[in-house]
């Protein structure tokens, strides 16, 4: 059970991906999910296939996380890819059915609209897969910071994420506790139409929420208790540090977009 | 000695037109001391605890720490910085996402700088014996190794002060024993003062100095020896006796002439062997 759930699809490693700074990695996926929609032919495609193979490659993150990240969308993708290749009608006639009409340019959009799909989940997933739940909170509340000035609250936000991330595995055990708990009474979760499975999970949610809220309570005393008073005047443990890889990375990317912007048609 | 924490007169309640929780209670502790406070559900021993680090405010009366009262909205974070609590259910004081991450918290709130801050979670972490688990998550650790994580986060922050409420009544034996020790040798090496708050009496009679309460009234203080002479009056307020002092009353029912006290296994083996040997 506590495999399957997403406690980070984190994949432990020592490569250039793994040690870049989260917040190079952040900004950059973000830059990344931006200059996608830029490419608009063959080439430039090829430019943003070649990046994202090739960091894929660099992050020695095994192909079958790749694909686990890829196939709820897989669906979609070809659902899309489909739907170009019939509806969209420009180009040259490729060849006639009868009923359906195949022509070039449904095929090119086709090809390039799942491209564009593919890329954005494979780097998307890259990141999180590279990057610690917690390193990425911790980079998005340095890379935030300036907005704390317009009241945007930060510092909590990013509180909040890694007291979840901290109690996932131990809300995990309760609910597997409360589970065996009930099944010693009768209580069945795994069969039984879905009215009568989804009428077993009240008995698991309720004393689920119940001792939630306890902990919640019991965590504010305790944080109270060793002087947590808010994020003004907190020093932090954990040290970004921002070194020459990854001012390289963000170069390299802007020298892609670049490219990007000189070669699509 | 020297008191770091008086209390005086200190009455309150969670809600008006309800009961007194604390009813005119007064006590001091003195430096050095492993004073502790006894008491069943209910007699109003952690919200006396609540107190002594400003968590709560008295009603009526002071409470002063080392000078400071918690009435006063700047004192309570030196207060804070002074009285550590350790909390019942290890679980729930957890901060952080790991070891090093939790003991840090404490350092965090209060703006150490980062540089210091890892000199003194790395000596903390190493005076409770965790130094093995510096980088683990919390949901691999028992329950005993979480309780001395929490220590570790109060050491760190250099209190004089550390209050065990009811820390060790979520844990098996050999962890009670983990988080027991550890808080001795603190005490022994360091000059920490230590306030316990439990119902298990067997942890009191090794306590410095004991105070029972009972319905938000202290109703009796001193020695354990003293007090656990009156063993009656401790059954009476629905606190089991430890063992070896059942024993020893059980005998003497039956004629055995056992005089002194035997507040642990050792007096009581003791005073059994030796039985013969008197006569």
């Amino acid at each position: 059970m506590m495999q399957n759930i997403i406690i980070g699809q984190y994949v432990p490693g020592k490569s250039y991906v793994h040690n870049l700074d989260p917040r190079a990695k952040l900004l950059t996926t973000f830059l990344f999910v931006i200059i996608v929609f830029l490419a608009n032919n063959w080439i430039t495609y090829a430019l943003l296939g070649a990046f994202t193979i090739s960091a894929i490659v660099v992050s020695r993150i095994p192909i079958r996380f790749i694909y686990n990240g890829l196939k709820p969308i897989l669906l979609i993708i070809i659902l899309t890819f489909f739907l170009h290749v019939f509806l969209t009608k420009e180009g040259p006639l490729l060849f006639d059915l009868g009923f359906i009409e195949v022509y070039q340019g449904g095929v090119e959009q086709g090809v390039f609209i799942s491209m564009r799909l593919l890329f954005l989940i494979m780097i998307t997933s890259l990141l999180t897969l590279t990057t610690t739940p917690i390193d990425i909170t911790v980079g998005l509340e340095t890379l935030l910071g300036p907005f704390k000035r317009f009241g945007l609250p930060v510092h909590e936000f990013a509180l909040m994420m890694s007291i979840a991330l901290r109690f996932i595995p131990t809300l995990l055990e309760e609910t597997e506790k409360i589970m065996k708990a009930q099944a010693a009474r009768g209580a069945q979760f795994s069969s039984g139409p879905i009215k009568e499975r989804l009428k077993s999970i009240v008995p698991l949610l309720v004393p689920l929420f119940v001792s939630a809220f306890k902990r919640a309570e019991d965590l504010a005393m305790a944080m109270e208790a060793r002087g947590y008073r808010g994020g003004e005047g907190r020093t932090s443990i954990r040290l970004l540090k921002w070194e020459a890889k990854d001012s390289l990375l963000f170069v390299f990317l802007l020298v892609l977009s670049i490219a990007l912007i000189l070669l699509r048609s | 000695m020297s008191d770091l924490i008086s209390v005086q007169n200190v009455s309150f309640r969670y809600q008006e037109e309800q009961p007194y929780v604390l009813n005119d209670v007064s006590l001091t502790v003195e430096k050095g001391e492993w004073l502790a406070i006894v008491g069943h559900n209910g007699s109003g021993k952690s919200t006396l605890a609540r107190h002594l680090n400003g968590l709560l405010q008295p009603e009526k009366g002071d409470i002063l720490v080392e000078g400071y009262n918690s009435r006063d909205e700047k004192s309570i974070w030196e207060i804070r910085r002074r009285v550590g609590i350790v909390f019942q259910n290890p679980d729930n004081q957890f901060v952080g996402t790991s070891v090093r991450d939790d003991v840090a918290f404490g350092l965090e709130n209060n703006g150490v700088p980062r540089v210091e801050m890892i000199e003194r979670i790395t000596e903390s972490i190493k005076r409770v014996k965790m130094d093995e688990y510096v980088d683990q998550e919390p949901h691999r650790l028992s329950g005993g190794q979480k309780q001395r994580v929490a220590i570790a986060g109060i050491v760190a922050l250099r209190p004089s002060i550390v209050i065990l409420d009811e820390a060790t009544s979520m844990l098996d034996p050999a962890g009670r024993k983990e988080v027991l020790e550890t808080m001795r040798e603190l005490k022994e090496e360091e000059g920490m003062t230590v306030i316990s708050i439990t119902h298990d009496l067997e942890e009191a009679a090794k306590a410095d100095r004991m105070i029972v309460m009972n319905k938000g009234e202290i109703i009796d203080e001193g020695l354990p020896a003293t007090i656990f002479q009156k063993g009656e009056m401790l059954e009476e307020i629905g606190l089991d006796l430890p063992f070896p002092l059942q024993m020893h009353r059980a005998l003497k029912e039956r004629g055995y002439p056992l005089d002194s006290l035997t507040l642990s296994q050792e007096d009581l083996v003791d005073a059994i062997w030796t039985l013969q040997s008197k006569n």
